[in-house]
């Protein structure tokens, strides 16, 4: 009896030995470095980052669009002569050199009618990308088919003192061992004399982010 | 008949008479959905009756009325709250009518189809698009978020092939915007990793060379309009995303983007010498072409290359050359206005299936290994204890030990236990596949004076001289200083509605969780709205 007793023990000691084994053995695997990934991450710039990340957003283009703003209004050049000076604020030389696609109106439009509004007439903005329009009204008065308005006439449209150009960079990096991305974006802003190509002002941005997919998605 | 008994028998008759005969109860839920639950004239009338009750309640209230006129009021509320109390009860019945007719609708339709979409949400969904798109629509909408990149690039690329470009950028646009999101802490993601989910429940981006496809095939379009800033963007992020692989030699190595990224600075007007150079490192045959050559002439060849599961279990993802076609190389015939022919012969730009070959092991692999391992020596341990535990259990009766016999009785259902779990669990890899990518991307460029003024043929060639295919130019475009002429070897809208093994049954797709039948729900209510219609007719090619 004592015998059948051991023996029982010895089978159920048994049972439970072979069960914890091979739950370890099967829950085993290979550890993954970062497997839950990292969520998006905003870094200053100035400091090396971790590694960084990805490209720019609306946030971004709000931000750059003000600093540039506020840096413009204090350039004496710019906000402060005595004839307000003409300015082409478009795309039009504005350079996408980085990774990401985008379209580009939407940093030099927005940086275009905040300036309007907050330089209160200090600069002048001419309306290059609307010249078709206003050729094709300036032909219509010209050949009396509307009349001249209140404004009078001019002998030809506006030209411009400056043009803003500019470039948008960016360099890509990854890890490969955990997986994070990095994109160092850099915008600069340059306001060019349309005469004498001198740049008269010059304004940059920077930004970093980092970020890792979901260890699935490497 | 009274005023109120016949709006309460218009109200209920509505329901049936005017619910549309259906072919299906999705159609039907359609269509009830489309209408009130009671009609305008009936809540209307009680609207009606309601102001008229209260008017007469507070007048005879008020006072100062004549004996008549307060008689006379009296009777009149008397018959208003009458038909009032009858209409009220119509329109409730009516609505309870329609609560129930809606319920039994969505409890027949749940049980086959679990949160959608149904037949008729997907016809209506297809209906305004163009013919040719709609079997790539309908997988689009059919299989939701898990498979929404692998939908948008597929129907990117048919798009792009049948001249409907609107369509296509809107495809690989977005498309990209899901490459691009960063998926972490993301439940399906997690899901992927379980033991017991397979790694497909995860939402598709794509492994690396269908992920720099989108990009390339986005760059192609932006060509078309001769956006080169946006074109050289995208190729350069297109090959960023084949610089996950393994080994570092074949990081990168994407010639035909490297090729496309300098193409597109020429372009600009500006030096792509260094991405020329990078293109040429990896196929020394791709030279940078001459400056003054304005003309892109991209032909694709054959198909790409299958994913395939290897392994015990299918735990291992492997590439496989698909052998079909025979086509190698590709020679454009460019004819001017006075029939004069000039030919170019493209060069070997890229192969997809090199680019999917050669991206060595992925982190994955390794929890899929630990699945494999999980799943095989469960089984191993399920198998020796059912042996075991039977083997001990009928000694035990043999012998009348009834200790014995309960002993293994225990461990075989040990044994069993752990069979089930490893018969639960998944370790297959993900296999879902675009499968209307070509595998050889060939290049040759010319100085032509305008796109527009020449003709075009491609001839496509194989170890054994030329093959008989088609030779149609699918795309051709042209910006202010350079064109595009885009063909394919195979026809990339001679595929299945879905890509083989991405849709989930039915079954399947109505036992997901609640939260990612919602999340469907709500990409498809998405696609209703943002999905473009059938008002951009193909353009001319």
């Amino acid at each position: 009896m004592r015998q059948i007793s051991s023996f029982s023990k010895f089978i159920k000691k048994s049972v439970m030995l072979t069960a914890v084994c091979g739950v370890l053995a099967a829950c085993g695997g290979q550890a993954v470095h970062n497997s839950a990934g990292v969520a998006t991450v905003s870094q200053d710039p100035s400091r090396t980052g971790a590694v960084a990340g990805v490209g720019i957003e609306g946030q971004d283009i709000q931000a750059m669009t003000d600093q540039m703003m506020r840096d413009m209004l204090t350039n004496p050049m710019l906000a402060n002569a005595a004839n307000p000076p003409a300015i082409i604020v478009d795309s039009g030389f504005f350079v996408n050199d980085s990774t990401q696609r985008m379209n580009k109106d939407l940093i030099t439009n927005r940086l275009r009618v905040n300036l309007n509004r907050a330089s209160m007439g200090r600069m002048v903005f001419v309306g290059r990308n609307y010249a078709g329009m206003v050729q094709q009204e300036r032909s219509l008065k010209r050949e009396g088919v509307v009349d001249t308005a209140t404004r009078g006439t001019t002998q030809a449209q506006a030209g411009a003192d400056y043009r803003l150009g500019g470039t948008i960079a960016s360099s890509d990096s990854r890890d490969a061992r955990t997986g994070m991305m990095q994109r160092y974006t850099q915008i600069t802003f340059e306001m060019v004399d349309l005469e004498r190509g001198v740049i008269v002002w010059s304004g940059i941005y920077e930004l970093s982010k980092a970020a890792a997919d979901d260890v699935v998605y490497r | 008949m009274q005023k109120s008994t016949l709006l309460a028998t218009v109200a209920i008759c509505g329901l049936v008479a005017f619910t549309p005969v259906v072919a299906d109860d999705s159609a039907a839920l359609l269509a009830l959905r489309s209408q009130p639950a009671v009609s305008q004239d009936a809540l209307a009338h009680e609207q009606q009756l309601q102001a008229r009750h209260d008017y007469l309640k507070t007048t005879l209230k008020a006072g100062g009325l004549s004996k008549a006129e307060k008689k006379q009021m009296k009777a009149d509320l008397k018959v208003v709250k009458k038909e009032l109390k009858a209409v009220k009860k119509a329109n409730k019945k009516a609505q309870k009518a329609y609560d129930k007719r809606l319920a039994s609708l969505t409890k027949n339709l749940r049980k086959q189809y679990g949160m959608g979409p149904y037949p008729a949400e997907i016809s209506n969904f297809v209906a305004d698009k163009p013919e040719v798109l709609k079997p790539f629509y309908s997988s689009l909408f059919i299989e939701g978020e898990r498979n929404a990149t692998l939908n948008l690039n597929r129907l990117g690329l048919a798009a792009m092939e049948a001249g409907y470009y609107g369509h296509a950028e809107w495809a690989f646009d977005r498309a990209i915007d899901k490459i691009e999101a960063i998926y972490a802490d993301n439940p399906q993601a997690k899901a992927a990793k379980s033991k017991f989910k397979e790694e497909s429940v995860k939402d598709f981006k794509g492994e690396p060379y269908e992920r720099a496809m989108a990009y390339y095939y986005r760059g192609l379009l932006y060509l078309r309009i001769g956006d080169y800033e946006n074109a050289r963007a995208v190729f350069r992020a297109g090959e960023y995303q084949d610089s996950v692989s393994d080994l570092e030699e074949f990081q990168a190595d994407f010639a035909v983007l490297n090729y496309l990224d300098g193409w597109a600075l020429q372009c600009q007007g500006r030096s792509g010498e260094e991405p020329f150079r990078r293109a040429n490192e990896v196929r020394p045959n791709l030279a940078a072409p001459a400056p003054e050559n304005n003309t892109l002439m991209i032909s694709e060849l054959g198909a790409g290359p299958q994913k395939i599961g290897e392994g015990k279990y299918n735990e291992i993802l492997k590439f496989e050359k698909d052998e079909r076609f025979g086509e190698t190389n590709a020679r454009f015939i460019v004819e001017n206005r006075t029939g004069a022919t000039t030919e170019f012969t493209n060069e070997i730009a890229s192969s997809v299936y090199w680019q999917s070959s050669t991206r060595g092991g992925r982190p994955i692999d390794g929890l899929l290994e630990g699945k494999a391992s999980f799943k095989e020596t469960t089984d191993a341990i399920g198998d020796g204890l059912a042996t075991v535990g039977t083997g001990v259990a009928l000694a035990g009766l043999a012998s009348g030990d009834s200790d014995a016999a309960l002993i293994g009785a225990g461990v075989a259902i040990i044994g069993g236990i752990f069979s089930a779990v490893s018969a639960s669990s998944k370790p297959q890899a993900d296999t879902r596949m675009w499968d209307n990518l070509p595998d050889l991307v060939t290049v040759s460029t010319g100085a032509f004076r305008s796109v527009g003024e020449y003709r075009y043929s491609t001839v496509y060639s194989g170890p054994h001289g030329d093959i008989a295919s088609p030779s149609e130019v699918y795309m051709m475009g042209a910006g202010d200083t350079c064109g595009i002429i885009w063909t394919r070897s195979r026809s990339a809208l001679n595929v299945p509605e879905s890509s083989p093994g991405a849709r989930m049954t039915w079954k399947k797709m109505r036992k997901q969780k609640k939260r990612v039948q919602q999340k469907d729900m709500n990409f498809r209510n998405w696609l209703l709205v943002e999905a473009p219609i059938d008002t951009l007719q193909a353009e001319l090619r």
